[in-house]
């Protein structure tokens, strides 16, 4: 306790001589451009010494060479032909003379020399600083103590393929890329309406990673989006390299190894999230999008569910529900019966299982838990390794783990049915698979000590910690527990759509009728 | 803070109010199927029990052993199994108990307390008296039904409904009967026969109670009308005997009520038997098609069934026992009358009157065609 009092302390002091540090630095070197450009050339490549990258580019006009300018840009940030015909050529080739020369050319020259869409004029060095990081070209004249930022931005983006999770053999195939503004035109070119709104923010004070919440204006919550912003202008880290640093930042529940934040690489997804209240949050650099509030069944609705056949679709989510639920109880059970509960197993089995434990030197419990390690160690391997290197691990998992440990008698058969079942069992739910993978092994432990009254009481707790937690105000466990009035109708099932007239309660609450009944208009 | 303090504290506390830790894992139990009591030679009792044998490997090879030893108390001979066999029994999956017809004339409720007690021995165990024979031999002698003699037993017993001639006695009828004090019990009863070079357990019938020592046994028949008068029959087989064939009656269903009428000093029970057959088998000559011979067939089944059941009341009269809960139905329906005569309901039970009524309905012939005359 006094030790961690004492690193709390330093930390601070630390933080505090950064500040102070970085106070001085700031007013030692000017933070204003001066009127002379080859003053400003300097001044700017002082602020990018030591980095190569960024290019100066100085040219003047053919026909007035008193016009001297020079543009600035990153090197593989911009479009190399971009600045080449729409910024050096007009300004080096158009027949310039007729332009005043007073003090308004740069504004002339903003309006009638360059064709491009996006310039904006600014004296702000900071400014200058970030926009020529973003790959915008920054356009300096002689004479100015101003200058233009003008769109350029131009680098590799990764198309946009069928994402690895989450694959559909119905619906649409499209995911989403690592570049936002990519994003953006995923999701706008399913929402065609101008209630659909962007806001934009900068995380990360070394990375600046765009940050985009888009919502539905009308449906989504204003009191959620406060809270969302809030939370999100509460972060104050040096980097964000994926949504996965915001996801953990403003969980409600971090601690929980259940999500509060959802997740998906898939447009449809958000789009139909968003439609039921719910907003969503894109961060450059990431194909992964999140969207709160994020409740416990949302883990097992899946987009086919809502293009297939709604028994087919119920039925999968049916599936998907217990198998969540046998995944984390099955190697409990089983060794709840066999260590504790004898009785409670059929005389034929008991016998068929007292053979196969015959002359297996370890516990049932130590050989369950050793095994579901090595699964999950096997399913771990199998995540990152190269595909090439996949064979391997195969024939290791299925052939030595499996048949050669039970013909050497290291483990009973049983137990490697029961590892098997359950590990299948947990890849059905991908979102859930970091939580159930623990609470097995947390339920196995219990019912190890305790038999089958273990296993409940770690039901119990896990029960009593799913209804405790919120996401963004929203119970977790929303819509799990009561199946009254249209509560039930997208959580254990998928009702059919003309009777799923109203969106979710809380999440939708702002508008919740989502149609007027179909049926009786046909 | 306090709540950090506060949860392990809680959590400890679930963990300690488990009150058996019983770890324990399959393959280092004996699992015991089966278990006979006989009288000890020099102690009180000896036990005997059949073992589950398993070998494993690829394929699981299943026998059994018998061991048997003594004790004072049955308790006694079941952890003294430790010292023969090393492990200690698993009695979870106990599916029989025979006792020895001498134990059972002695008493039979020192050894079932145990079977009634123990946490781990259950309730739908099989309790059989041994007769003729001790209840050891009867173990010894029957390798030949299946794999597992005590299985085998309880499985016949299990499906004894469609035979009718068996008791069907699980160990809480038993005590709840031995507990209750108004119905006699009935188990039933094994014995061992010579088939084709091999002796084998059969059963024979049934062993009747009267408090808690045996008295007397019932044979096939008397087991069959002793169980249509307590409602106990669903499917069996009614043999009736006409001039000219001998036919069988397959019961469909038997419904028997009572209804007891408290008359002064005398109670009179009104018993209707109501069985619904169909002729099934027809030895000799009988034109079963028609109607009338059908009628007759009707009627003297009803004299025979009757007389059967006559008989089995005169008997169980004569024994002073109550083998048909009767005294349950009266204490159901006139608990008063029955706290007068709870202390001499012996005696009053030798003099009760009777009423009997069967009716034998014949709902078709279940036979395809006619029966192969001897001429023809």
């Amino acid at each position: 306790m006094q030790r961690r009092k004492r690193e709390r302390r330093t930390v601070r002091r630390i933080v505090k001589v950064t500040e102070l540090t970085g106070k001085t630095g700031t007013q030692e070197s000017s933070s204003k451009l001066t009127k002379s450009l080859e003053e400003n050339i300097k001044i700017l490549k002082e602020k990018f010494s030591n980095d190569s990258t960024v290019i100066f580019r100085r040219f003047q006009n053919r026909f007035m060479p008193e016009i001297k300018c020079c543009i600035v840009f990153i090197e593989g940030m911009i479009d190399i032909r971009h600045i080449n015909m729409q910024i050096i050529e007009p300004i080096m080739e158009q027949d310039l003379r007729n332009l005043s020369l007073s003090a308004g050319l740069l504004e002339e020259v903003k309006s009638k020399v360059l064709p491009v869409t996006d310039v904006e004029e600014s004296a702000d060095l900071e400014k200058i600083l970030q926009s020529v990081c973003y790959g915008n070209t920054v356009f300096l004249l002689e004479g100015y103590d101003t200058a233009l930022l003008i769109e350029s931005k131009g680098w590799e983006v990764r198309a946009v393929t069928e994402p690895e999770s989450g694959k559909v053999i119905r619906g649409p195939r499209e995911g989403f890329t690592e570049h936002v503004i990519t994003n953006i035109s995923l999701i706008r070119r399913r929402i065609k309406n101008n209630n659909l709104k962007f806001k934009f923010m900068q995380l990360g004070k070394q990375t600046n990673t765009t940050v985009c919440i888009t919502y539905i204006e009308g449906i989504a919550m204003e009191n959620v989006l406060a809270e969302l912003e809030r939370r999100l202008s509460k972060i104050d880290i040096d980097g964000i390299l994926d949504s996965g640093y915001i996801q953990e930042l403003i969980s409600d529940a971090p601690l929980s190894t259940f999500p509060t934040v959802g997740y998906t690489e898939r447009p449809d997804v958000v789009v139909a999230r968003m439609l039921e209240g719910r907003i969503a949050v894109i961060v450059d650099g990431s194909p992964f999008v999140l969207t709160v509030p994020h409740i416990l069944v949302e883990n097992i609705q899946v987009n086919e569910d809502y293009y297939d056949h709604f028994i087919f679709g119920s039925f999968n989510r049916f599936l998907r529900a217990v198998a969540s639920i046998a995944t984390i109880s099955i190697p409990a059970i089983y060794l709840a019966l066999v260590t504790y509960h004898q009785e409670m197993i059929p005389t034929q089995l008991l016998i068929s299982l007292s053979a196969s434990l015959e002359g297996v030197p370890l516990p049932t419990s130590l050989s369950l838990i050793i095994m579901l390690i090595i699964f999950d160690i096997l399913r771990e391997a199998g995540a990152r390794m190269p595909t090439a290197v996949g064979q391997t691990v195969n024939i290791v998992g299925t052939l030595v783990l499996g048949q050669a440990a039970v013909e050497a008698h290291l483990v009973s058969a049983p137990v490697i049915i029961v590892t098997a079942i359950s590990g299948i069992t947990t890849l059905i739910v991908p979102t859930l698979i970091e939580s159930l993978v623990l609470l097995r092994l947390f339920l196995l432990i219990l019912a190890s000590v305790l038999g089958l009254y273990g296993y409940f009481i770690g039901i119990i707790l896990i029960y009593l910690h799913l209804m405790s937690i919120r996401s963004f105000g929203v119970p977790y466990m929303m819509s799990v527990t009561r199946i009254k009035n249209h509560d039930g109708q997208d959580a254990w099932v998928r009702a059919p759509w003309w009777t799923m007239t109203l969106r979710p309660k809380i999440i939708g609450a702002r508008n919740l009728v989502r149609q007027i009944s179909n049926r009786n208009r046909r | 803070m306090r709540k950090l303090i506060i949860l392990p504290c809680l959590l400890l506390i679930l963990l300690m109010l488990t009150s058996c830790w019983n770890y324990r894992e399959v393959n280092e139990m004996a699992i015991v199927i089966g278990a006979a009591i006989d009288k000890g030679k020099t102690e009180k009792y000896m036990l005997t029990v059949e073992l589950l044998d398993v070998s494993g490997g690829q394929e699981t090879k299943l026998s059994t052993r018998i061991l048997s030893v003594e004790g004072e108390t049955v308790f006694d001979a079941v952890r003294r199994f430790i010292l023969l066999e090393g492990k200690r029994g698993y009695w979870g999956h106990i599916r029989i108990l025979i006792i020895s017809e001498e134990i059972a004339r002695d008493d039979i409720t020192g050894v079932l307390n145990f079977f009634r007690q123990d946490a781990e021995t259950r309730g739908d165990l099989y309790v059989i008296v041994s007769k003729g024979y001790s209840a050891r031999e009867i173990f010894n002698a029957g390798t030949l039904l299946g794999d597992v003699l005590s299985e085998s037993l309880a499985e016949s017993l299990e499906n004894s409904i469609f035979l009718a001639e068996i008791p069907e006695t699980r160990l809480y009828t038993i005590s709840q009967d031995l507990k209750s004090n108004k119905t006699a019990p009935v188990l039933p009863a094994i014995t061992l026969e010579t088939i084709d070079d091999n002796t084998v357990p059969v059963f024979c019938g049934s062993a009747v109670f009267r408090k808690n020592r045996m008295i007397d046994y019932l044979d096939k028949e008397e087991t069959k009308a002793m169980l249509f008068l307590k409602n106990e029959v669903k499917e069996g087989v009614l043999d009736v005997k006409t001039d000219t064939a001998r036919i069988s009656l397959e019961i469909k269903g038997n419904n028997t009520k009572i209804k007891v009428k408290p008359a002064g000093n005398q109670i009179i029970f009104d018993i209707t038997v109501e069985t619904r057959t169909v002729v099934d088998e027809v030895i000799g000559s009988a034109e079963f098609s028609e109607l009338a011979v059908l009628n007759e067939i009707k009627r003297i089944s009803e004299v025979q069934l009757k007389e059967k059941l006559w008989n089995i009341i005169e008997k169980a009269r004569q024994l002073r026992a109550d083998i048909f809960r009767f005294g349950q139905k009266l204490y159901e329906n006139d608990p008063r009358k029955w706290n007068e005569i709870a202390d001499d309901y012996d005696t009053v039970f030798a003099n009760i009157q009777v009423n009997l009524n069967v009716k034998i309905e014949i709902l078709n012939t279940s036979v395809i065609y006619k029966h192969l005359n001897e001429g023809e």
